[in-house]
């Protein structure tokens, strides 16, 4: 069974992040179809909305239900899906190309700076931006209190880069770029 | 508990204080951090109609007041066990007197994590406000293990703070996490209990936290091979207890002559000094002869304490447990039992006491009922005095002294019939024969604290001292009224043919013909068969509320028959009267019998009232005191026909 929690989605009760291993599944983004025993929740109204991340499913609560009734049940549901990675079709792009890993890499990135690393640096006044991520090495640039600070370096090791090979065992490196605006943010791997 | 707490806090409001529940897995540090939060301001007590005792205290925050009640130490939530029963019952809200907690703190180590999430889980299911303190971050750290404290948090939906109890570290900081209880996230969905589903998720939660296990101490580990391996370990552990033994007798053996040196100088200056008779005979007999011969034996119970303390703390005693696991499950029993027998050679009452860790009521009671016939410290004085009496201090059997050697016999008997007993009450009661699941926590060895050792031992001499200034100086001057009353007129003395004048043959006269006597002989039919005379049984009653009281009998009652050698002057003791009257009171036979007596009788009214308090019932102690004393006489009488036998 695939290892798996759930997390609340901060402001919005109605959707739960199921934390799974990164690169259980190969598509991203909204969903064509999904395996049976989630297009049946689907279907009867239990869930309105299935969303892939790279190491996340996204659920949301159909209206009029609640976690505590439902969540056992789409639970359930999600891992019986989830040990048919092949029935997980996305809505767009072609069918079998997967996200490349730089892709996967950014998205679970910028997914823990949203998360708790980017709230450690933001209570301590600091600001740490995504920048891109090239051959697995990941590209950020420390803006607001992190400029100058003797601890931003170790953030964004301990915090940031620790926590990114925990779920992406592709990462080769977390650099800070110092201010100097040579390429855009979400420029992917090209 | 009490919903009547008020805070007087000169609010317009009077609000119940908030009641915050501590529960977590045994040796979690649930303790110290319960100790931590309410400055040790604990009380105890007992929940209503079982075994299992209470732990309530308060702690402020500012102007607030908290209940914090540490239940008992559980490893789950499922009512295998009247510990874990409590425990889901308490959170539940079921049981009567017993407010159902306003919030939880679920203490977990960091370094068994995977095991203590299954225990979370069922924790958060129950849908109780909750935060999480991990304990022991430090040793995992140190052990390479990793975990990220703010990440957990994240995984689990409720706070989680680490602290470190024993250093008081993060203790503020908890104190604020509790202040703002009202406002801890709850789970949005609780975690799966069981089936793989939980596991899935254990595992999902411990990769997102970062959880590293710690590796086992490397020191630890090669010690462990030798120390745990079947043949190897079973020696150093008899290597251990025959040095364990033989440091007892040897070290103390010197320091008790001093101790003992000191109370003959303190006799010379009372016989020099004192002119009342009266307060001669109870200073001098009572008090010094008396008392004194029990205090005498600080040192060794020191020692024993000191020794215990060090075994404890180094970690070798759950060691011991481990590799006593196998020889205990043959008497139905599992390894921890073995550590509450272990601490019975201290003192029963720590022994019964640390059944609490058993997780089954079963093994609890055949373990309480075994408690007892371990040798315990009080023994130890009576056992000195009555081998030295039965063998000569310098005979030696190969290269061991014949007194140790008989000595040893005494704890090994104890020890053998404590199996026995624990066998028979298994077998008696359970016939299922369900196993209990066994978590036995190895920690790594590790230097004890010079301090933690301090205390146990000054707190054991502190108690013993105790003993003997309340329970053993109230008897014994009880008894020495007894001994010394009714008086007897100069006409009445010449009338028996005593010269009045002569101190001896009136102290004699006056033993032989007092109430004592006259109760001792009372209990004549009882003891005769074993070859105790009224000066036994005098002391074998007296030593009913503690056993030591019966050296400070018999050192009355040689202090009496003159001054000298009290040693001597019991040897050469004889019969006053009977069938007998004339031979010596104390034989081979005799004092076999005395010895068994004294190891199998239940002769101490502390022990009896913790069996009460730990079974909630007058039931169990009464079956100890009934069993234990009956076979105390059977065996004793049987040790004194076959020693009677060998000797001729």
């Amino acid at each position: 069974m695939v290892p798996m929690h759930p997390q609340a989605c901060p402001g919005d009760p109605d959707r739960l992040r199921w934390i799974i291993p990164a690169g259980t599944l190969s598509v991203t983004g909204a969903l064509a179809a999904v395996p049976a025993p989630l297009a049946v929740l689907l279907a009867d109204g239990t869930l309105a909305e299935v969303v892939a991340e790279p190491a996340a499913v996204v659920t949301r609560l159909g209206r009029g239900r609640s976690w505590s009734a439902e969540g056992p049940r789409v639970r359930t549901a999600l891992h019986g899906a989830l040990d048919e990675p092949t029935g997980w079709i996305a809505a767009h792009g072609p069918q079998g190309q997967g996200p490349g890993p730089d892709a996967l890499l950014y998205a679970m990135a910028q997914q823990l700076l949203d998360g708790a690393a980017g709230q450690f640096a933001r209570s301590h006044g600091g600001a740490i931006e995504l920048l891109h991520v090239r051959d697995g090495v990941v590209t950020v640039r420390l803006g607001g209190a992190c400029h100058g600070c003797l601890g931003a370096g170790r953030t964004l090791h301990q915090r940031l880069e620790l926590q990114l090979r925990r779920r992406c065992p592709g990462v080769r490196a977390v650099v800070a770029d110092n201010g100097r605006h040579h390429t855009g943010p979400g420029s992917l791997g090209a | 508990m009490s919903p009547g707490c008020h805070d007087g806090g000169g609010g317009t409001l009077a609000l119940a204080a908030p009641h915050i529940a501590l529960v977590g897995a045994p040796n979690a540090g649930k303790t110290s951090i319960f100790n931590a939060l309410t400055g040790l301001r604990g009380r105890t007590g007992n929940y209503p109609g079982v075994t299992v005792s209470r732990f309530v205290g308060t702690c402020r925050v500012g102007p607030d007041r908290y209940v914090i009640e540490d239940l008992p130490g559980t490893y789950g939530l499922r009512p295998v066990s009247p510990d874990e029963q409590i425990v889901a019952d308490a959170l539940d809200g079921h049981l009567d007197g017993v407010q159902r907690p306003d919030a939880l703190l679920v203490v977990v180590d960091a370094t068994t994590l995977r095991r203590s999430l299954g225990f979370v889980a069922q924790v958060l299911a129950r849908g109780l406000p909750a935060g999480l303190v991990v304990t022991f971050t430090d040793e995992l750290v140190r052990r390479q293990g990793a975990l990220d404290v703010d990440a957990l948090a994240e995984a689990l939906g409720v706070p989680v703070l680490a602290v470190v109890g024993h250093r008081r570290h993060g203790i503020a900081p908890l104190r604020e996490l509790l202040a703002g209880w009202r406002s801890w996230p709850v789970p949005v969905l609780p975690p799966p209990v069981d089936g793989p589903e939980r596991d899935a998720w254990v595992d999902s939660v411990l990769g997102f936290a970062g959880y590293r296990a710690a590796e086992r101490h490397r020191a630890t580990q090669r010690i462990d091979a030798v120390l745990l391996h079947p043949l190897w370990g079973t020696l150093v552990f008899f290597a251990v207890m025959v040095l364990f033994f033989q440091t007892l007798f040897t070290l103390a053996a010197p320091l008790q002559d001093v101790v003992a040196a000191g109370f003959d100088r303190l006799a010379a200056v009372v016989a020099g000094h004192v002119g009342n008779r009266w307060l001669a005979s109870l200073l001098g007999d009572a008090l010094i002869g008396g008392v004194g011969s029990v205090l005498a034996f600080v040192p060794q119970i020191m020692l024993l304490f000191l020794l215990l303390a060090l075994l404890e703390g180094v970690g070798y005693m759950s060691r011991a447990a481990f590799l006593m696991d196998r020889v205990m499950a043959r008497a139905g029993l599992e390894g921890r039992a073995f550590v509450a027998l272990l601490s019975s050679f201290a003192c029963a009452i720590p022994g019964i006491m640390a059944t609490r860790t058993l997780p089954s009521a079963r093994d609890r009671l055949a373990t309480m009922m075994a408690a007892p016939l371990i040798t315990c410290s009080a023994r130890l004085p009576v056992y000195v005095v009555l081998i030295g009496l039965l063998v000569d201090r310098s005979g030696r059997i190969g290269p061991f002294g014949a007194q140790g050697l008989v000595m040893f016999g005494m704890y090994l008997f104890g020890a053998v019939s404590a199996m026995l007993a624990a066998w028979a009450f298994k077998k008696l009661g359970d016939h299922r024969g369900r196993l209990m699941p066994f978590y036995l926590e190895m920690p790594p060895y590790r230097l004890p604290s010079a301090r933690s050792v301090a205390i146990t031992v000054w707190d054991s001499a502190k108690s013993f001292v105790y003993k003997c200034s309340t329970i053993i100086v109230a008897t014994t001057i009880g008894l020495w009224l007894l001994l010394n009353l009714p008086l007897h007129s100069a006409a009445q003395l010449q009338a028996a043919g005593v010269d009045p004048g002569d101190r001896t043959a009136v102290a004699a006269y006056t033993i032989d013909h007092s109430y004592a006597a006259g109760l001792g002989r009372l209990m004549a039919p009882v003891f005769d068969p074993l070859g105790f005379d009224w000066r036994i049984n005098v002391g074998v009653l007296s030593a009913q509320a503690a056993r030591e009281t019966f050296v400070a009998t018999l050192g009355q009652v040689a202090a009496a028959d003159g001054p000298g050698d009290s040693g001597e002057a019991l040897r050469g003791m004889t019969y006053a009267d009977g069938a007998r009257a004339g031979q010596r009171v104390f034989t081979a036979p005799t004092i076999a019998a005395l010895l068994v007596y004294f190891a199998v009788a239940l002769q101490c009214m502390a022990t009896i009232g913790v069996i009460r308090r730990e079974t909630g019932t007058w039931t169990w102690p009464l079956v100890a005191f009934g069993y234990l004393t009956g076979s105390a006489w059977l065996l004793a009488y049987l040790a004194k026909t076959l020693t009677g036998l060998l000797t001729g």
